[in-house]
């Protein structure tokens, strides 16, 4: 199951990178989405959508997130557009 | 026409041109002793020894001069998997010492060997991959002083318990960090930042698969001033224990693939 921990590792992961220098974030994640996804746990995602976003749009460095699909979870097809909306409409979310 | 009036510079661009087609090297190899020099230096450019003392002692019997030996053609160095070494084998130096021009070095699968024998190799060692993450491997980082390149890929738990002395001196690390360690990445972090020349790489890689991702932040915050590519890799915890399912992950995940080695 993905932990709510976790994606707020990332944010505090990424929000330390200082560096001018940064041209590319890859973030790939195996999850397990439950069927009814908390709305905490939405809100962790959308603010790491946001975040990503604002490092492409503000400091030209390109994010890409790639799914990996696990045995037993939910099809993320359906999840990844309402978790990473903004990634996703712009084309920066990946399906493996 | 004979070889002896056939031009060496004009033979040598030849045999290069072949440099990615070992089955005509080989041919090459056995058509004159003139042709030998150039083809074994692209036929042994990549030297693997793989899960079996009978490799080493295949090379020792094909080359028992090592100042004869092929070895100092070898660019990249593979050993896994071998029981290979003590650092009191007294044959170690005969088969190892050999490969001194190596640039890119991996061992893997060592673990109870010691690695003392690869101590300053080469000095023209770029890049290292190791299996584990034992205090000793950063002594080994600390003998290539051009070293760029490190991965440290770790399934087993490291003590953080461990005496600790950092070297006096360390490569200035510029190139790429790839780390990954399965639970409780706190021990090689804390020897990674301990190190005197500082981090400076411009790539790292880093997962996130336990509940000590505290360290690993500190880590990408260290290099945040040189930092080029960071790619995040997660992993929730329920599949840490299952390694099928770890392997499966990593293996699709595009551009890591040699990793799913760790865990055959």
């Amino acid at each position: 199951m993905w932990t709510r921990s976790s994606a707020q590792w990332i944010i505090t992961t990424l929000q330390t990178v200082e560096s001018k220098n940064l041209q590319r974030i890859n973030i790939c994640q195996a999850i397990v989405l439950p069927k009814e996804i908390e709305e905490m746990v939405c809100q962790e995602w959308h603010d790491l959508d946001r975040l990503l976003v604002q490092f492409w749009t503000s400091h030209s460095i390109r994010p890409e997130v790639t799914y990996v699909a696990q045995k037993g979870g939910e099809d993320l097809r359906d999840h990844a557009p309402s978790l990473l909306p903004e990634l996703t409409r712009r084309g920066l979310v990946d399906l493996v | 026409m004979s070889s002896s009036s056939f031009p060496p510079e004009i033979l040598d661009l030849i045999v290069d041109h072949l440099h990615d087609k070992p089955t005509t090297l080989k041919t090459c190899c056995v058509v004159s002793k003139s042709w030998v020099p150039r083809t074994r230096k692209h036929l042994f450019a990549h030297v693997e020894f793989r899960a079996s003392e009978s490799n080493i002692e295949m090379w020792t019997r094909a080359f028992p001069d090592p100042s004869n030996s092929p070895a100092h053609h070898t660019r990249t160095l593979s050993i896994h998997g071998i029981p290979v070494v003590t650092a009191t084998d007294a044959g170690v130096e005969s088969w190892i010492r050999p490969f001194h021009n190596v640039e890119h070095l991996r061992l893997e699968h060592l673990d109870r060997a010691s690695l003392v024998p690869f101590h300053g190799l080469s000095p023209a060692v770029r890049s290292l991959r190791l299996s584990h993450t034992a205090a000793e491997v950063f002594h080994l980082v600390c003998s290539f002083p051009l070293l760029e390149d490190l991965a440290l890929i770790a399934p087993y738990p490291e003590s953080d318990g461990d005496e600790w002395n950092a070297p006096l001196a360390s490569p200035r690390l510029t190139g790429s960090l790839d780390l990954r360690t399965f639970r409780g990445p706190r021990p090689v972090v804390r020897r990674l930042l301990d190190l005197p020349g500082g981090l400076h790489f411009s790539e790292i890689t880093v997962l996130l698969a336990n509940d000590d991702n505290e360290s690993l932040t500190n880590l990408v915050s260290r290099c945040s001033g040189t930092l080029e590519f960071l790619t995040i890799l997660c992993l929730p915890l329920s599949m840490v224990s299952s390694t099928p399912a770890t392997g499966q992950f990593l293996t699709v995940t595009r551009g890591y693939r040699h990793v799913s080695d760790c865990f055959s």
